[in-house]
């Protein structure tokens, strides 16, 4: 291939060329490879799990889809959102409602919870314009809680939107039809446990790969970048002729369609739509389970959102299997269940603050070096803030600016 | 039923300022939102169940139980992870929603692991029995009581100046000599021990705590939140004035509005909302712990 000047030739097929040589497996870095197996590995899971087993492990594959949704805005342009659940729970309710109470197809169901999840974004992003740290903090908080509230106010009836009601506290009377299942309203219908369990498995795969693919193409687009510079310095994007607003409310109206989505197919994939499942036992807990799974993966990377909740679902199973009776208290360890993974989530955020995936590139690199007798490469070879500092180094700013501190 | 409602309003309304003012003590002083503000809330309750519920004791006892459980685990929790990452404004965020969740669930394993009791259901009495008009009075006598004596410690003792200093620049305090570890574990226990009085009485006046006690109506971890952004971020005269809005607010929506009774826990969060979006910095945004 001829080297052209980048106002050489014809455009589309340069950019052709360059995606195409970004795919080559060969080329591609040892981390990125590491990753693609991961990936692969995730799909080949079913060949050597029994069906109980990928019933189990199926919840983490949305757990990795809602964590990446929660890095995608809070990671990538540092607003943080503390409900992130509100968008699956949108997602997840509107699509049951929409198919269980409307009598539409589980596809259209899908689409229209993700476009009002993506909406649910609209109506976030739009305040977080407005208000910074704290604030911001608080109102993505509310969210979530309004919803729980919603619940239970409309509960036996929603007029025009929700005839049968919402369910309150119990969740949603019926289970929506499954995208696999053995009812004659599933949209591929099957017998057998084995085939069940597969079609399950793999429509919450599909649906994984999906959004890994979505929030890896973006974030690793120019806009992904502009994220990036929002979260380092709001003033340096604008001063270059980017409105950073219009930026701020893509980030969150994709993290809410991805989130919605997300929700939408774990209905369908034979999760449950009520609000433990969506918004957790403790109304707001999936939502910090979440940031502490993209965070002790490494915020800011999507990969680490994915490697994140693999490790919390891990620590969680461990915990569970752990049946072994505590001497002074004579209960079983796995009845402490979730005390010690949260344990491990503080740990974590105290002494890697940056996450494990970032953390373990910064390894691998060092060891590769001395391996091959190179260098060994700086701490930082990029230079500047890891996502998490220049994260820190905003909140603080705000934080100090609202109570007027003087702390230079 | 105006006069009733105005009372009622009153009542409550004294319960929130001392649910919010600790909150506030430690946003304004460290400049940390500590979210695990609803765990001591109901750790505290919690305490007062086991002194006076499974221990027998007097409800006096499960309130100073309560109160001083509190002022341990906020101190606890200051010296065991916050001091180590005070640097650190998100980490630390987010570590106090571990740990007020943690709190939470240790509540829930505890009391339905090793005590067998419901944890959606620990019974706590009202600290006086016999009447809840009476209950009522002294909940808000001795909330102003100790918002005085929090205003006379914070204006007129050496230590409580000192707060101020740090309040106001953490720096230019310790320049003067002032310890400011020694003043944030201050701000740590004082904020632990009244919201753990106030997990107290609030058990005691809903007829019972839960472990998710922190963030079902009304709410308590929320309604702190809340009412420390109406008064104005760390301003303690703020956030007593912002718990009788958010208080007078709720009880005349509740009573007064067409099927207001659903409406309890979700009229002071539209409020706010509506508040963010029109004054963000508060009533009496931008000054120090007053």
């Amino acid at each position: 291939m001829a080297t052209k000047t980048p106002f050489e030739g014809n455009t589309k097929e340069r950019r052709r060329e360059a995606v195409k040589e970004k795919l080559q497996f060969s080329e591609l870095a040892l981390r990125h490879r590491i990753g693609v197996y991961g990936v692969v590995l995730l799909g080949l899971f079913p060949t050597f799990l029994t069906p109980l087993e990928l019933d189990a492990f199926r919840p983490v594959l949305f757990f990795m889809m809602f964590a990446m949704s929660w890095d995608v805005v809070s990671g990538y342009t540092g607003q943080l959102s503390f409900g992130h659940a509100f968008f699956f729970a949108i997602g997840g309710y509107g699509s049951a409602v929409v198919t269980t109470q409307h009598g539409l197809p589980v596809i259209v169901g899908i689409v229209l919870a993700t476009v009002v999840a993506a909406l649910g974004g609209l109506l976030i992003g739009i305040p977080a314009l407005r208000l910074e740290g704290p604030y911001l903090s608080l109102v993505t908080l509310i969210a979530p809680l309004l919803l729980y509230q919603t619940f239970i106010l409309f509960s036996e009836s929603l007029p025009l939107f929700a005839p049968q009601g919402l369910g309150g506290t119990g969740g949603l009377p019926t289970q929506p039809p499954q995208v696999v299942g053995f009812a004659q309203d599933a949209l591929i219908t099957v017998t057998g446990n084995m085939s069940w369990a597969l079609g399950r498995y793999y429509t919450a795969f599909a649906a994984f790969l999906l959004v890994l693919a979505v929030c890896y193409a973006v974030t690793r687009s120019s806009a992904g970048t502009v994220f990036t510079a929002i979260r380092e310095d709001e003033n340096a994007v604008r001063s270059s002729g980017l409105n950073p607003a219009k930026f701020k409310i893509f980030a969150f109206v994709l993290a809410g369609a991805v989130g919605g989505f997300a929700g939408a197919m774990f209905v369908h994939a034979g999760g449950f739509p009520n609000t433990e499942n969506l918004l957790g036992p403790g109304r707001i807990d999936l939502s910090i389970q979440v940031i502490i799974m993209a965070i002790i993966g490494g915020m800011g990377t999507i990969v680490g959102a994915v490697a994140g909740a693999l490790l919390f679902a891990l620590t969680t199973e461990l915990v569970n299997a752990l049946t072994f009776t505590i001497p002074v208290l004579g209960i079983e360890f796995a009845a402490l269940d979730p005390l010690p993974t949260f344990l491990l989530a503080m740990l974590v955020l105290v002494y890697l603050p940056d996450g494990v995936v970032p953390e373990a590139i910064r390894r691998g690199r060092r060891m590769r070096a001395r391996y091959r007798g190179e260098e060994v490469p700086e701490p930082e070879p990029t230079g500047g803030n890891s996502p998490v500092q220049s994260t820190i180094q905003k909140y603080r700013e705000e934080i100090n600016d609202i109570i007027g501190r003087d702390n230079k | 039923m105006v006069l009733d409602t105005i009372l009622s309003a009153a009542f409550i309304s004294a319960l929130y300022a001392v649910i919010a003012i600790g909150f506030t003590l430690i946003f304004g002083v460290g400049g940390i939102l500590n979210f695990a503000h609803g765990g001591f809330i109901t750790l505290g309750a919690f305490s007062a169940y086991i002194a006076s519920g499974y221990f027998g004791l007097p409800i006096f006892v499960g309130l100073l139980a309560g109160t001083l459980v509190g002022a341990a685990i906020g101190g606890a929790t200051y010296l065991g992870v916050i001091r180590y990452v005070r640097t650190r404004p998100v980490t630390i965020l987010i570590l106090t929603f571990v740990i007020g969740f943690f709190m939470m669930y240790f509540v829930r394993v505890f009391g339905r692991e090793i005590l067998g009791i419901d944890p959606l259901n620990i019974p706590v009495d009202p600290v006086i029995g016999f009447s809840s008009f009476a209950n009522d009075v002294f909940i808000f006598a001795t909330s102003w009581l100790l918002i005085g004596a929090l205003f006379y410690f914070v204006n007129y003792t050496r230590t409580g100046r000192a707060i101020i200093a740090v309040s106001m620049s953490d720096k230019g305090a310790s320049l003067v000599g002032i310890d400011s570890e020694r003043i944030n574990l201050i701000t740590w226990v004082l904020a632990g021990a009244f919201a753990g009085y106030a997990g107290v009485l609030l058990a005691g006046s809903l007829g019972g705590g839960s472990w998710l006690m922190s963030i079902e109506p009304p709410a308590p971890l929320v309604l702190s939140f809340a009412i420390v952004i109406l008064g104005g971020l760390g301003s303690i005269k703020g956030s007593v004035v912002g718990a009788y809005i958010i208080g007078f607010f709720e009880t005349f929506t509740v009573t007064f509005a067409p099927g207001g009774s659903q409406l309890a826990g979700i009229s002071s969060l539209v409020l706010l909302l509506v508040f963010l979006l029109v004054k963000p910095e508060g009533l009496f945004g931008r000054e120090a712990a007053e």
